[in-house]
């Protein structure tokens, strides 16, 4: 009996766990595709083009910073390092992280931290990059050009808190 | 949730309570990152539109002014075990995407010891809001945009004190605890009462226990032996190749350095030597 009970607790809490890290990588992809049509609107104007370069670069440093986490946790595994960097540089990590810890995926010998960690890491340096200072910016254009409000910025923007507001709430809810 | 960081931080893990509270605390908890996240990016903006460097000088000096606070309490080294140079590169990288976080989304995780500790996220999330209206006065806010800012704090307080209010009240003191991050690992090997927690400490920076270097010595030379025989779940090869080559009997070390090897060898023949078991022969 108790064994019964505490099977469909643990089958409740990994349903849990599953949408919550599918729901969080789709925000991520969601959030990144915002940020591309904000980068690609921005280029468009002349007055807006720096702009959508800085926010561009906030994606590369974002890429450069998986990088070196993806580096840390698989030193000394060239082979395994080359595949997880294609991961990061296909922008499919999200993804990939969501899948290893919604499967509970176990941690290899030459890892330094597990897959909960791993997307932890990811989640911050996709705010850190990304959410945060792309929200400045943003908010920052809108303010400056305050004559003139994009719907796409305004949206991206609201995208961005939504997504940031999710991984937060995900990484307390413990 | 995870059942040995629950047993092993049982002060810290499970404030959440079990019930239909749980989906109000999470969308508090989500509504209440993402209104910070637009009050500090709002500000911001409105700082950096009076003068750029206003807002890089007030960032720059609030981040010095937390790691010299970690340096000064001996609690710099984050806990990931990476060691030397590179080990300190990323606990200043750790630090510094941790308190750049923390500012904009507030989340309430990194309160415990080994990120910012309970009493300095509180105090960090009141200056933040607080920072946020003197941004606001400083860019010369017009009525709409002091609306925007009062409007998106009280909601954001209001999401905080219902989050407060409904967590484990046990745990409400997590909030306004002063516990460092080498405290609370060096506590949680003395307290241990079982092996398999005290076995975590190896997965922790060995800065961060170097305080009690000597008892984590002691035992584990007093339990390899057993641990040969009675082969317990975590003493894996990941946890073997983590251990301190002198804290392990000298009989046992050439397996160990078998170990450390092989987990520098390729992925594929890594996962085939995970499934061998290393018996070294006593002598």
């Amino acid at each position: 009996m108790l064994n019964v009970v505490a099977k469909r607790l643990l089958g409740e809490v990994s349903w849990g766990l599953k949408m919550r890290v599918t729901m969080g990588a789709g925000l991520s992809i969601l959030d990144m595709a915002t940020d591309i049509f904000v980068i690609w609107g921005y280029t468009k104007e002349e007055e807006t083009k720096g702009y959508g370069w800085s926010l561009l670069w906030m994606v590369v440093g974002s890429i450069v910073l998986q990088l070196i986490v993806v580096f840390a946790q698989n030193k000394g595994k060239p082979r395994v390092l080359a595949k997880e960097m294609l991961i990061v540089v296909t922008l499919m990590k999200p993804a990939v992280d969501a899948f290893r810890v919604a499967s509970g995926h176990e941690m290899d010998e030459h890892h330094a931290f597990d897959a909960k960690t791993e997307l932890a890491f990811a989640k911050g340096i996709e705010m850190v990059c990304e959410s945060i200072p792309g929200a400045i910016l943003q908010l920052y254009v809108l303010l400056k050009q305050s004559d003139t409000v994009s719907r796409a910025t305004v949206g991206s923007v609201i995208v961005s808190a939504m997504t940031t507001g999710f991984s937060s709430a995900s990484i307390s809810f413990e | 949730m995870d059942p040995q960081k629950r047993k092993l931080d049982a002060d810290f893990y499970g404030y959440i309570p079990d019930g239909g509270s749980r989906t109000v605390i999470f969308g508090c908890m989500m509504l209440n990152s993402a209104l910070l996240l637009l009050i500090r990016s709002f500000s911001a903006a409105m700082m950096m539109l009076v003068k750029k460097r206003y807002f890089v000088a007030y960032m720059a000096g609030d981040m010095a002014l937390y790691l010299l606070l970690k340096v000064a309490r001996g609690d710099f080294h984050y806990w990931m075990p990476i060691e030397g140079a590179f080990g300190l590169f990323m606990s200043l990288l750790a630090r510094v995407l941790v308190k750049t976080i923390t500012d904009f989304t507030g989340v309430i995780h990194v309160r415990g010891p080994q990120d910012l500790g309970g009493v300095y996220w509180t105090a960090n999330m009141f200056l933040a809001v607080v920072a946020s209206f003197a941004s606001v006065w400083i860019g010369g806010g017009e009525r709409m945009h002091w609306t925007l800012v009062v409007a998106a704090s009280g909601a954001w307080l209001l999401t905080f004190v219902i989050v407060l209010l409904l967590v484990k009240k046990e745990y409400r003191r997590t909030f306004v605890s002063s516990r460092t991050g080498k405290q609370q690992i060096m506590e949680r090997f003395s307290k241990a009462d079982d092996d398999a927690s005290k076995a975590s400490v190896m997965k922790k920076n060995k800065k961060q226990w170097a305080g009690i270097r000597e008892d984590v010595k002691a035992w584990v030379q007093g339990g390899w032996w057993r641990w040969e025989e009675e082969k317990p779940e975590w003493m894996t090869e990941s946890w073997i190749a983590k251990v301190p080559p002198d804290m392990i009997p000298s009989e046992a070390k050439q397996a160990a350095k078998n170990i450390r090897a092989s987990a520098r060898m390729r992925s594929s023949l890594a996962i085939i030597a995970k499934e061998i078991t290393v018996h070294p022969v006593k002598s």
